[in-house]
């Protein structure tokens, strides 16, 4: 694998995982204010 | 860049993925570990005494939990993100009524005032100070009820504490709610 190859895989990854951290931050405070 | 700067770029890049799957994985459990050596807020320490000085803002008290937090007054929901939410047009110590407080089990990055709350049982003790004035409640009931249950948080003629997050931990499949009733404080 070439090291550009790499680098894109890598910045992808990283993309992916701040992203989820950032849906995962607004989840608790959307579903615990539903219902009751 | 050159091949080795780009390497060298890559080995960072390499890096912040391994701390950023850290940070995924253990957050949700780190709390669980500092719990053993978390302090006790200096107002849960002496529940059954008057502190020297009583906290100018409205504010929560759970030894059983290590807990100390401020309650905030919010119209939206948004008011989570800043710890404990007092919800509007519901009950307070000095109005009565059923009193009902919200917060987070857990959130990446925000408050999880409520991780511990599965700790609470019948019996234990809740202090809130409410316009500097101490108020203590015990807990009654402990229940775990779908999202969709009815008339928990509704209003009742006598006063009452109820506080409520999600459960299970690091999910919002069901809510978490404590019942409590207020006890005469013994003035010493």
């Amino acid at each position: 694998m070439k090291e550009w190859h790499r680098t894109v895989i890598l910045v992808i990854f990283i993309a992916v995982l701040v992203g989820l951290i950032l849906w995962a931050r607004q989840l608790p405070t959307a579903n615990l204010t539903q219902g009751l | 860049m050159s091949f080795l700067t780009l390497r060298r770029f890559n080995n960072v890049l390499s890096a912040v993925v391994i701390v950023l799957s850290l940070y995924v994985l253990l957050m949700p459990f780190l709390p669980q570990v500092s719990y053993r050596w978390q302090k006790m807020p200096p107002l849960a320490q002496a529940i059954e005494n008057n502190p020297e000085t009583v906290p100018q803002q409205n504010t929560l008290v759970i030894p059983k939990m290590k807990l100390q937090q401020t309650i905030h007054e919010g119209k939206n929901k948004w008011t989570l993100n800043e710890g404990v939410w007092h919800i509007p047009k519901t009950g307070s110590p000095d109005a009565g009524g059923n009193m009902v407080l919200s917060g987070h089990r857990f959130t990446y990055g925000g408050p999880a005032v409520f991780y511990h709350m599965d700790l609470l049982k019948e019996g234990d003790d809740i202090v809130i100070y409410w316009q500097q004035k101490k108020h203590r409640y015990r807990v009654e009931h402990v229940l775990v009820v779908p999202p969709s249950a009815k008339g928990l948080v509704d209003q009742t003629p006598d006063e009452m504490l109820t506080i409520y997050t999600c459960t299970p931990l690091v999910t919002a499949k069901n809510r978490l709610i404590i019942q409590a009733k207020p006890i005469p404080e013994v003035t010493p």
